[in-house]
């Protein structure tokens, strides 16, 4: 029994990644807009995966829910090339929201994750405030990803809470 | 009809079937997620004055069209060497319902982050504006299901109605601006999708 519930908790984080990878292949790939139906096809594969897990684990609903409210900045944005002026910290915020998924169901390694992810949007925040809001055609796309990914934040809390 | 045959079918049929008439295989297969969604949107409306929310069944539904390969979500539109006349109207079509699905599914998710009082005044104020989405749902179902325009297609000024009502809320409040974006972008995609129809 034991053993079944490891091997759904670690599908549901394999599926969690793969959703995360190819989310931010769209956004830091330079060849994204020529070779979107690539791209959308594989991440909606990725979604797949996920939604089949969720659909037998609920209560992860709202976390997927979050998730891709996250996920919409890339229909949001009109210029791509935007995101490689952020590639560094977008590169860190994959790296930490990876970090929270993979230790979703870990008590102690989540915490820390979760910090990390908290570090990795502040991280953003700053090059949003002193770059993005000055650079960027709609400033506002970027702050509605990062009120997404405080959102997340407190949905992966939640969830952690109350796993 | 042929839609009904294409719901009987077994996988190699299936495959002949998508390839011989691929533009009754798509549209039935679109028409099954569109009436999901319209099934999702309408449960939305109906529990908009509830504090419980409760839309996990239509939420559950929606997401089981979208996982089921093969039966509903039409994966071939993606295959290599698919006709190229019709790849690109088809690929944008399932892209925008495969946005819009996730719009849906996120907005769902934003209703937890808001309190109860924002709750309320949202629940007054986003009826209208799911009306709208629903009838313009509705033309497109209307033309899946047909091959004929709705002739009532109108959408008012609800939007810009309910960000002028909400405006003094919204500064304050950072999941209600983004509950506002997806209605936003829900009307966006719906309109994108119903100007793309052929005439």
């Amino acid at each position: 029994m034991g053993f079944l519930i490891k091997m759904r908790q670690r599908q549901f984080i394999e599926a969690l990644l793969a959703v995360n990878q190819c989310f931010f292949d769209c956004l830091l790939s330079a060849n994204y807009q020529s070779n979107q139906y690539l791209y959308e096809r594989r991440l909606h594969e990725a979604k797949r995966q996920l939604m089949k897990r969720v659909i037998s684990r609920p209560s992860a609903m709202v976390l997927q829910a979050a998730f891709l409210e996250v996920m919409q900045v890339r229909y949001r944005v009109s210029d791509f090339s935007e995101f490689q002026i952020a590639a560094l910290e977008l590169g860190v915020l994959q790296q930490a929201l990876g970090a929270c998924f993979m230790n979703l169901f870990k008590v102690d390694g989540v915490v820390g994750a979760l910090e990390w992810l908290q570090a990795a949007m502040r991280q953003f925040e700053g090059i949003n405030e002193h770059v993005l809001k000055v650079s960027a055609r709609d400033p506002e796309v970027y702050t509605l990803f990062l009120m997404g990914l405080t959102h997340l934040h407190a949905c992966l809390n939640r969830y952690r809470e109350a796993a | 009809m042929m839609s009904f045959l294409m719901r009987g079918l077994r996988a190699p049929w299936r495959h002949i079937y998508t390839l011989c008439w691929p533009v009754d295989a798509f549209k039935s297969s679109v028409l099954a997620i569109l009436k999901q969604q319209q099934a999702y949107l309408s449960a939305v409306s109906d529990t908009l004055h509830e504090p419980t929310l409760n839309l996990s069944d239509a939420a559950l539904a929606l997401m089981q069209a979208s996982v089921s390969s093969g039966s509903v979500y039409p994966e071939w539109v993606f295959s290599r060497g698919f006709n190229v006349n019709l790849r690109a109207s088809f690929r944008f079509f399932l892209l925008q319902i495969d946005r819009l699905t996730d719009l849906l599914l996120a907005s769902d998710g934003m209703n937890f982050a808001l309190d109860k009082e924002t709750r309320q005044v949202l629940s007054l104020e986003l009826k209208p504006v799911i009306q709208g989405h629903l009838a313009l749902l509705e033309v497109l179902i209307y033309f899946f299901e047909t091959g004929l325009w709705s002739s009532d297609i109108a959408h008012g000024d609800d939007l810009a109605v309910l960000q002028n009502n909400l405006a003094e809320h919204v500064m304050w409040n950072a999941g209600l601006r983004l509950r506002l974006q997806q209605q936003k972008d829900i009307r966006d995609v719906m309109l994108r999708l119903v100007t793309a129809l052929p005439v």
